[in-house]
């Protein structure tokens, strides 16, 4: 007999047998095993802060501090910030030496209402080795003031139960540390830097602060002994006078400011006001002077904000609470903007959903195909049966055909499909000094299935995600997934079938465009050059509800043309309220919105890019001048490598003209515009344009010429004065601040409303600002308007 | 015993239905007409792509697949009736009637190898149509279930128009007649059922009207299967969106709330009812083609009973897939 462990299918069982346990017992093992001691456990985070003790303005940015320490060995960590409920993420990765620690500053895209971060450190596979949850809170409608000094200032500021609005919000800030991108600023309205040493600063701090200021940011600079540390190392925009010597300030005019007892001593520099500056004082030695910088604000103080003797003045609160103002306050009730920022990106995210002409692909050919099938399978195939008298042959035949056409029609389909993919590319490009421009650009994409897309940044490019909106043409919402800060490549993530994007943002150098508007007694022409280096196009210049066009510019190019006539007192008002995008596009977007019109979505990209440049909300628009240029291509770096995919770029440059001129000149009506103080209320009435509201205290209008005219010395004033409802036939007051004298004055024989001519208005006018006061029954006009003309000379 | 095949008819029919040049016209009406209503759709459609709401690839293929759709269903709906209103009259009227009731053939196998005959040239027009779907491929946009649903519509269709031609053939005995008869049947179809729709809704503050007004309509029906052709999701309600192409034939099925879009999947209902039609009529032909005893019972009878019952029984069965098309649309829809 046989061992039955002999036959071959007993050894194949006990051979498979043995094999099965074997393998079980690697598994058992392998799994059983404790795992590798991970090297990235040894990386913690050993401190995470949000700027501004977690406050922050809804919808900005919010710096937050990171440190990391490594007892491991070296090796590359990504530390995310993510908001709750978020599909994206802001990511900064950094290699870590062995035994080192690192400090960096991530900069996290705030939502409006986010109460929390969560902020994750994970290794270069995406394995989380820590985490912590920090709390912030959105401070909307509020006062939030960084002190950035060596040695902070203490303050009187108002409590916040003393104020019906706009409470305060103080923060410490490092002088030297001040942020070098516009976001780390972002959250702040107000910024006081006093006992600073700016001369050290780096000149990306010195641009950024800058940038800030002219997006709607407050600087408040400090005086005393101070004061020359502290304007050394800032651009000339931002120091609106000379600081001169120690001396004993007149506080007198403190009293009527702050409606208190005026302080009894307070010693300050001696400042000496620019022209296109307002100094508020003494003359000789104003307290402050103060001058507009785009939508923002310089002011300049001739003491230490933190004087011992102001800190005990009973008067200091009210002085801060009025002094410390932000720029600009755009809407009301629950929803107040310090910048017009948030909705200028809301306009430039919505302008994605007007996407760019699809690829078509080819179907000529497969139209030719088939129509020579159907000439084919017709009279063709009849015609050849019919000769041969196999007319039943057609049944086998004509689906022959058929299948040989449709092969070759589906095969000719395949290779010329398009790529259904779309990138579209939307940048604003504001030219903010002679060198430097703040870009910022959204960036949309849709594709067919979901897909990755590699994007080449510039070197300090932020990216965020797009505010979630539903636009004229669908939903835009966030690019998800991880936008990652400090690299030269971001990877963005897109859903299939959605239109997802990112705003990216950055300062970058670029040469400014040299434009002019000269003016002189007879006429104004309007000079460009371009500076740039780059093919500008539809070159235009807008101001007080006019424009010029000057056509596309080759680098180097220069182009005049003259300003076109002024528009009588009686209908600038109505010019000053037509929106600069209907100035510019009117008659093309009215033509393509007509019954039956089909609008060129390229147009509604160019007038929300204008929009977005010069919207304020309930303000209307920025006033300017502006002059606007579309470019060919962004000069942000924001390249998406999509081959083949449908594409397009609109380009927006947006720079401010220099207004010069010297002798006698005229300045338009509409270039002196009203700037309603922070106390009045605005309205808007569409034949009259913007005005303020009356009441029976006595109304002040203030009416300002553009910073580069200043120095102006008028010659006529010419008023227009109109109101919403019928101006009262008796008991109106009008007046008119004569600098000279510091009195008020009545002009002879008017009041009011229609048309005021002034001559010898010299004292009327200074510091290219005009004051005119109304008084008695002037709150039964409802809301007021008023345009102003003036002529005189230029230094 | 009667020999059961159907060969002598449909061979008789397939040697004489290509000859002549009425097929070779046909053919070249049908695929040049479907042709042109593509092309005519791509016009439309790609002149306007800079401008207005943004209009992606897939949306044009499936803008050209509706009309192409729409195109070879309105043809169906009138060229099935045409390809067997004269198989019965025509026999008639040649006098050669007479001749086939003296040969083997019953009256089930002349009726079927007369429908299968005109139904096969329909087949043949519809798959002729097919390589012009190469174009939507070029676009995209178009699945596979979507075809599929617009298939089975017009096959559906072509059958139920075949049978009514046939059905009408016989009754009037004269071609002229039948084909009155036929269209008259049609248009009081397609056009009675939309109108009272639409009369319904004008009447009814906008409401959509009940899908039973228009089940028995083909155009509704191919609008229905059209109407999950589903554009990308990115597109608003202002985009373009193949629907306007169906929007006067969508009462009663499709209705836009908002973004969102409600379809009724009427034509399963639609498919159903002419199945069943298809079957009366078939028995109704069956001793309508008698000259003599027309409403005798027999066993052909009991064979169609069977049928009949089997029908009722598979729609018992899948009543949830085909009611599915009859629901009320809700409220405010």
């Amino acid at each position: 007999m046989p061992n039955p462990c002999q036959t071959p299918r007993l050894r194949r069982m006990i051979f498979i047998l043995v094999s099965l346990l074997l393998l079980s017992a690697l598994i058992t093992i392998s799994v059983g095993l404790p795992r590798p001691v991970s090297a990235q456990a040894n990386v913690s985070l050993s401190g995470v802060r949000p700027a501004f003790a977690g406050n922050y303005a809804p919808g900005r940015w919010l710096p937050v501090t990171v440190d990391l320490r490594n007892d491991g060995p070296a090796m590359t960590v990504t530390v995310a910030a993510a908001l709750p409920n978020a599909s994206g993420r802001n990511t900064y990765s950094v290699e870590l030496a062995g035994g080192s620690t690192a400090q960096l500053t991530l900069l996290v895209g705030m939502d409006r209402q986010a109460r929390s971060i969560q902020i994750t450190l994970e290794d270069a596979a995406g394995q989380r080795l820590a985490d912590q949850s920090i709390e912030v809170r959105p401070r909307e409608g509020e006062r939030m003031l960084g002190i950035a000094a060596i040695n902070p200032p203490v303050l009187s500021l108002p409590l916040r139960e003393d104020l019906v609005n706009l409470p305060f919000l103080a923060f410490p800030l490092n002088p030297n540390e001040l942020p070098t991108e516009p976001a780390g600023l972002s959250s702040l309205s107000l910024l006081l830097l006093s006992d600073a040493i700016t001369a050290e600063i780096d000149p990306r701090q010195r641009d950024t602060l800058l940038a800030w200021v002219r997006s709607g940011g407050h600087l408040i600079l400090g005086g005393g002994t101070g004061a020359a540390a502290t304007i050394a190392g800032l651009p000339p925009e931002l120091v609106p006078a000379a600081v001169g010597s120690l001396t004993a300030l007149n506080t007198d005019p403190l009293a009527d400011y702050a409606a208190a007892p005026a302080p009894a001593q307070l010693e300050g520099v001696t400042l000496s006001p620019a022209p296109d500056a307002r100094p508020f004082g003494a003359a000789a030695a104003p307290l402050w002077a103060e001058r507009d910088v785009g939508l923002g604000r310089v002011t300049q103080l001739a003491f230490d904000p933190g004087l011992r003797s102001l800190r005990e003045w009973p008067g200091a609160p009210t002085l801060w609470n009025q002094l410390l103002v932000p720029a600009q306050l755009y809407g009301s009730g629950l929803s107040v903007e310090t910048t017009p920022d948030p909705l200028r990106e809301q306009t430039l995210s919505s302008a994605l959903a007007n996407l760019p002409a699809i690829n078509l692909p080819s179907s000529g050919p497969l139209f030719a195909l088939l129509a020579f099938y159907a000439i084919l399978v017709g009279p063709g195939v009849a015609l050849l049966l019919r000769r041969i008298d196999r007319q039943e042959l057609g049944w086998l035949i004509l689906p022959l055909v058929a299948l040989v056409i449709g092969a070759a029609g589906v095969g000719l389909a395949l290779t010329r499909r398009p790529d259904q993919r779309i990138v579209s590319q939307i940048s604003l490009i504001e030219q903010i000094s002679p060198d430097v421009a703040r870009a910022r650009s959204t960036l949309g994409m849709i594709t067919p299935r979901a897909e990755t897309f590699a994007a080449n940044l510039g070197p300090a490019t932020l990216l965020r995600q797009v505010q979630a909106s539903g636009a004229a043409f669908g939903p835009i919402n966030g690019a998800p997934g991880d936008l990652a800060q400090n690299v030269a490549t971001a990877q963005l993530t897109i859903d299939a079938w959605e239109l997802q994007g990112v705003l990216a943002e950055e300062l970058i150098t670029t040469p400014a465009l040299d434009a002019r508007l000269e003016l002189s007694a007879t006429a104004i022409r309007a000079i460009v050059r371009n500076t740039t280096g780059r093919q500008l196009r539809d070159v235009i210049i807008v101001f007080g509800g006019q424009a010029v066009s000057l056509g596309n510019l080759a680098p180097d190019a220069e182009m005049q043309a003259n300003w076109p006539p002024p528009l009588p007192l009686s209908t600038t008002q109505s010019a000053l309220n037509t929106p600069i995008s209907q100035i510019m596009l009117g008659a093309e977007l009215a033509a393509g919105r007509g019954i039956g019109g089909r609008i060129d979505r390229q147009l509604l990209i160019r007038e929300a890019l204008i929009n977005a440049a010069v919207a304020q909300g309930n303000l209307g628009d920025e006033p300017g001048p502006f002059v606007f240029a579309w470019l060919d291509a962004s000069p942000l770096t924001l390249d998406v490598a999509a081959p083949g995919a449908a594409g397009q770029q609109v380009t927006l440059l947006v720079s401010r003209p220099i207004l010069t001129g010297a002798g006698q000149v005229f300045v338009p009506p509409g270039w002196m515009r009203l700037v309603p103080t922070p106390n009045q209320t605005i309205c808007n009435s569409v034949g009259n344009g913007r005005g303020v509201i009356a009441s029976p205290e006595p109304v002040t209008l203030t009416l300002r010429l553009p910073n580069d005219l200043a120095g102006l010395r008028a010659d006529v004033l010419r008023l227009e004065l109109a109101s919403e409802r019928p101006w009262p036939n008796a008991g109106v007051r009008i007046e008119i601040f004569d600098a000279n004298t510091q009195t008020w004055v009545t002009p002879p024989s008017y009041d009011g409303p229609g048309e005021l001519v002034l001559s010898g208005a010299g004292a009327l006018v200074t510091n290219g600002q005009a004051i005119v006061r109304l008084s008695g029954r002037i709150d039964e006009a409802g809301c007021l308007f008023v345009t102003a003309g003036v002529a005189g000379t230029l230094p | 015993m009667r020999d059961l095949s159907l060969m002598p008819v449909l061979v008789k029919e397939f040697r004489t239905l290509l000859r002549g040049s009425r097929s070779a016209l046909l053919i070249t009406v049908y695929v040049g007409l479907a042709l042109i209503a593509m092309r005519l759709v791509y016009n439309a459609v790609a002149g306007s792509v800079g401008s207005g709401p943004p209009i992606f690839n897939a949306q044009i293929g499936q803008a050209m697949f509706i009309g192409l759709a729409l195109a070879v269903q309105t043809l169906t709906i009138f060229l099935a009736p045409a390809t067997t209103v004269n198989s019965i009259s025509g026999e008639y009227e040649q006098r050669t009637f007479e001749l086939i009731l003296a040969t083997p053939l019953s009256a089930v196998q002349l009726l079927i190898g007369k429908l299968l005959a005109g139904l096969a040239f329909l087949l043949l027009l519809v798959l002729l149509s097919t390589p012009l779907f190469s174009v939507i491929i070029l676009f995209g946009g178009v699945g596979f279930a979507d075809i599929m649903r617009v298939v089975i519509t017009i096959f559906g269709t072509a059958v139920m128009g075949c049978m009514l031609g046939l059905f009408c053939s016989i009754v009037t005995r004269q071609t002229y007649s039948a084909t009155l008869l036929c269209y008259a049947i049609l248009v009081a179809v397609i056009g009675g059922t939309l109108f009272a729709a639409n009369v319904w809704s004008i009447t009814n503050a906008g409401a959509s009207a009940p899908a039973s007004y228009v089940v028995v309509n083909p155009l509704s029906a191919i609008a229905s299967a059209l109407g999950r052709t589903r554009p990308p999701d990115i597109v608003s309600s202002e985009t373009l969106q193949p629907l306007v192409f169906l929007s006067l034939l969508t009462q009663g099925t499709i209705s836009q709330q908002g973004v969102e879009r409600v379809v009724l999947p009427l034509y399963r209902a639609t498919l159903m009812l002419y199945g069943a039609l298809s079957l009366v009529l078939f028995w109704l032909a069956l001793h309508l083609i008698r000259p003599h005893g027309r409403w005798v019972v027999g066993r052909i009878d009991l064979i169609a009973l069977v049928v009949v019952v089997a029908y009722g029984m598979l729609a018992m069965l899948t009543r949830d897939w085909w009611q599915a098309g009859m629901r009320s649309l809700p409220v405010g829809a």
